[in-house]
């Protein structure tokens, strides 16, 4: 069974989020029927891309160091996923650390900067991109975390006359 | 910077520096002592032309991993909206954080 193209899946979204009830039960539809695992996996493999390229222009031909960023990376999923995550919570995991990494590789370029002569272009390039993927990063913690909240909304307990809010 | 032409003393080397927000003249001489100079200006812009085209590569190489980096982060947008708009669920530009729609309650007393 194949999955929607990524260009149509973007419009349906679209019109979706715009408030057209057609496109919002065609999206229930393919939500439903495993259409958009399909599309996931796809973005699944983006994700080994973008961790090769980013190990590739960190790590060049140390090999040692490529391993290294590598298991660290992979402790951080085991870590972040936990045993029962969802493909959506896994994904996101995968945003997550692939972010951390990138956003930790501009920094140490950025502190790498400090010991050569200044320059002031490269300079203001490097701060625009760290801003972007620092941003990027909380962006990805963020979505995570209020991902989880949904799964497992706070429950309210009135306790006598006190409330107390617990999380599962 | 370059040779000047004299009627007496030949070829003279020169250089333009910039000083205080001006740019001065400065004479080094001619002969060896103006060979010199001209050698090392000429492996000063060496140098800064190979810097200039190693930090060029450099740029190259991060925007094309950040512009694969933001694709990626832009396919998951969208696969968490697909998967969360269908329950209901919309993403609140204003505040960046996903919502529950609230649902109106019809026929209801205020």
């Amino acid at each position: 069974m194949k999955g929607p193209p990524p260009d149509d899946l973007e419009l349906l979204v679209r019109q979706a989020e715009g408030g057209d009830a057609q496109a919002l039960e065609q999206l229930r539809q393919e939500l439903s029927s495993g259409r958009l695992d399909v599309y996931m996996s796809r973005v699944g493999d983006l994700a080994r891309h973008a961790e090769a390229a980013l190990l590739d222009v960190a790590t060049g031909e140390k090999r040692l160091m490529r391993e290294g960023i590598q298991r660290q990376m992979e402790a951080m999923r085991r870590e972040l996923a936990g045993s029962a995550a969802s493909p959506l919570e896994r994904l996101m995991v995968e945003r997550l650390v692939i972010c951390w990494a990138w956003a930790n590789y501009l920094d140490s370029v950025c502190v790498q900067l400090f010991t050569k002569p200044p320059d002031t272009d490269f300079g203001e390039f490097m701060t625009c991109l760290q801003t972007r993927a620092h941003r990027r990063f909380l962006d990805a913690a963020r979505t995570l975390a209020q991902i989880r909240r949904l799964k497992f909304p706070a429950v309210q307990l009135n306790v006598a006359e006190r409330q107390i809010n617990v999380t599962g | 910077m370059g040779w000047e032409k004299r009627k007496r003393s030949g070829l003279y080397y020169t250089r333009s520096i910039r000083r205080n927000g001006r740019v001065i003249r400065q004479y080094i001489g001619c002969g060896a002592i103006g060979q010199m100079a001209a050698a090392q200006d000429a492996r000063r812009r060496a140098e800064r032309c190979q810097r200039a085209e190693a930090i060029e590569v450099q740029k190259r190489r991060l925007e094309g991993l950040e512009e694969t980096v933001e694709m990626f982060c832009r396919a998951c947008d969208l696969i968490t909206k697909a998967n969360l708009l269908p329950g209901g669920i919309h993403y609140d530009r204003k505040n960046r954080v996903w919502r529950t729609r609230k649902k109106s309650h019809e026929g209801t007393a205020p």
